[in-house]
């Protein structure tokens, strides 16, 4: 299996839960109908813009995109720019960056208006130049494609710093590895104006599924990994600590490749676990003694290792780190293992991995299953905030009350109100928090900055700190008034899961009544939509003040009446000066 | 054991329905337009390794042309 094929195998194992709708255009055709399309319909609606209108279609106002929707563009430059003016400027000793803008132009005026004008929605671009560089004519000079195409892409790149909707897809990297001549077709070309071959296309539409998924569903959180045969050849019960193959040589140089892709991966805020079959103390042994061992036990945050059966200890894991069941990637040679787990879990991840053992690092450095658009502040430091909530749960055992327990840690919330370098945070927030979640409303970055400067809306933060640690910011709130300014409604109200239990959601609502108030609203309206993982938050709105709208006075639910129509879940709502929290004095202020 | 031509047509037209005749040709059931016959042709090189060139695509209309021409190339479907 070549790198690519195991990419779409690793496509196989990301399902999207919403409902999302791509537009197709291109400068060239882009073969509607073919079976290549197939694995983007199945779970996107998939409607092509005529080949001749994408230009139009970047100008198009209505419809307004909706959030989820995707514009995907896919730009030859070839298509756009003249290969003769091209021909021209390689006549001449040098090439101005002048020259190359110039050849650009026409391009950026429908980008940066579809930019502009389409507040929602994403914009991917997908480009390639299909030019084939000459050995000779490269040996002293950059050919003028190949500035055409590093000028577009930088200049793409710029754009995305102002543009979080805007996304690029640089089809030729991916060609690459498949082999330019085998993914462009002349003969499609010539035949049916696509310059793509079948090949082509199916890494076009491969590489676009795994952008739009990962749009709608979060990377994984963890990398549950085998030991014998996984971190290290051979069986450490059997073998002992000098019969394992890790080193600098031969296979066991392969092992250690493995391990540090899979601590680059920590260190990007991929938790590791071990799900091993053995005896715990061999395998600490290896850890601890084995000199070419490259992660060390601090590198893992949780761990099973005994002979219970491994969806068992997946799930004891998981539990553990409350964490779902889908945020795990479970890494085993053994095939018997994989299928057990994907019978048994049907919500992990299990990729095929490739039977070479020599193609696993790269393997696991090209997943796409852990990759992000962007890194954020807390990525790096997931690992050790993931530690400190098993020292906080060790901890809470040795109290009989809960509340005499939370006041001994010192709880220090705050309230972090959103700005530029917040931004990806709260969207991000939005995307993975499924558990603690009210309405579990997914925000992309550009809605984020949309609601934070809206007067008639409030969105914090919350940031939380205590004595096991910095953990960063774990909250997000987001209330609007748009109808009326004395009722507002609770748009999003969410917790992340690693630091419950800490009631900071009690301290969360009694920080949104007080903003709320600030701002002149006197009624809380809040909803909770009910989703297979958000139970553990189906309570917290009555047991905080709020009152069944059924149960409210027919002033309240007058007063409350437009905005009912955006709800589909339970409907909650009270005066802000009656909803009273409990136990505020166990923060810091 | 090489898909017959006819099964090939099923898998790029799932929702059609036509009978089993090497009349069946563009335009056949409303699904088989001009971009789907190209689709279809792809299909076609894809399964049993040949290829068509720019001619012989806009040449090739119906099942008994194809077939023609996939058995001047030794392929029996």
């Amino acid at each position: 299996m070549n790198t690519q094929q195991a990419g779409e195998a690793r496509c196989d194992v990301v399902h999207s839960r919403v409902a999302r709708r791509i537009t197709v255009a291109g400068t060239s055709f882009l073969l509607p109908g073919n079976a290549a399309w197939d694995r983007l319909k199945a779970d996107c609606e998939v409607i092509f813009a005529d080949v001749s209108e994408w230009s139009g279609l970047l100008f198009r106002h209505e419809p307004q995109p909706e959030q989820g929707d995707t514009l995907l563009l896919t730009v030859f430059l070839q298509d756009v720019i003249s290969p003769d003016r091209v021909a021209a400027l390689e006549a001449k000793p040098h090439t101005s960056t002048e020259q190359l803008d110039e050849q650009l132009e026409p391009l950026w005026l429908g980008i940066d208006h579809a930019l502009a004008s389409r507040p929602r929605g994403s914009l991917l671009v997908a480009w390639c130049n299909v030019h084939q560089p000459v050995a000779i004519r490269c040996a002293r000079r950059l050919p003028v494609w190949d500035l055409i195409a590093a000028r577009w892409e930088e200049q793409l790149r710029q754009r995305q710093a102002r543009f979080p909707s805007l996304l690029q897809l640089p089809l030729n990297r991916f060609f690459a590895s498949e082999g330019l001549d085998l993914c462009l077709d002349p003969r499609n070309y010539y035949a049916a104006r696509c310059r793509l071959s079948r090949r082509g296309l199916e890494v076009l539409t491969g590489r676009v599924k795994e952008i739009v998924d990962r749009l709608a569903v979060p990377a994984k959180k963890v990398l549950a990994l085998d030991c014998d045969n996984t971190l290290w050849g051979g069986t450490i019960g059997e073998d002992g600590l000098a019969g394992i193959q890790l080193g600098q040589d031969g296979v066991g140089a392969v092992y250690c490749d493995f391990q540090r892709a899979a601590r680059r991966l920590a260190q990007s805020g991929v938790l590791l676990a071990l799900v091993s079959k053995n005896n715990e103390s061999d395998v600490w042994n290896v850890f601890a003694q084995h000199p070419s061992m490259v992660l060390g036990s601090s590198d893992i945050t949780a761990a099973r290792i005994s002979w219970q059966d491994k969806s068992d200890a997946l799930l004891a894991i998981a539990e553990e780190l409350g964490l779902a069941m889908d945020s795990f990637v479970f890494w085993d040679d053994n095939p018997l293992e994989r299928e057990s787990v994907r019978r048994r879990l049907p919500d992990v991840a299990v990729p095929e991995i490739p039977s070479e053992v020599w193609r696993w690092p790269g393997w696991l450095e090209a997943s796409p299953l852990f990759a992000s658009f962007e890194a954020t502040e807390e990525d790096g430091r997931r690992a050790a905030m993931y530690h400190s909530r098993g020292a906080f749960q060790s901890a809470g055992r040795l109290f009989d009350s809960e509340i005499d327990f939370l006041k001994s840690i010192a709880l220090r919330p705050s309230v972090v109100f959103i700005s530029e370098g917040t931004i990806s945070r709260a969207s991000q927030l939005t995307a993975k928090t499924n558990q603690f979640n009210l309405r579990t409303r997914r925000h992309d970055p550009a809605a984020i900055r949309r609601i934070n400067a809206d007067p008639a809306s409030t969105a914090f933060l919350v940031h939380l700190e205590d004595k096991f640690g910095d953990h960063g910011n774990v909250g997000l709130v987001i209330a609007h008034f748009r109808h009326d300014p004395r009722v507002a409604f609770l748009d999003t109200f969410l917790l992340s899961c690693r630091i419950l239990g800490r009631h900071i959601e009690a301290w969360m609502l009694q920080e949104c009544v007080t903003q709320l108030q600030q701002k002149g609203a006197q009624i809380l309206l809040a909803e909770f939509i009910p989703t297979e993982r958000n139970a553990v938050a189906s309570a917290f709105l009555p047991e905080h003040g709020l009152v069944d709208l059924a149960q409210c006075s027919l002033e309240l639910r007058q007063a409350v009446e437009p905005y009912i129509r955006e709800c589909t879940g339970q409907v909650f709502a009270a005066r802000l000066a009656e909803i009273a929290i409990p136990h505020l004095d166990i923060y810091i202020q | 054991m090489s898909p017959r031509l006819e099964d090939l047509l099923q898998q790029q037209f799932p929702r059609a329905s036509f009978g089993t005749s090497d009349d069946l040709a563009i335009g056949s059931f409303p699904e088989w337009t001009s971009l789907a016959h190209f689709n279809f042709l792809l299909l076609i090189e894809e399964h049993y390794g040949v290829r068509f060139t720019v001619d012989e695509m806009s040449e090739m209309k119906s099942l008994r042309e194809i077939k023609s021409r996939l058995a001047a190339a030794g392929i029996q479907v």
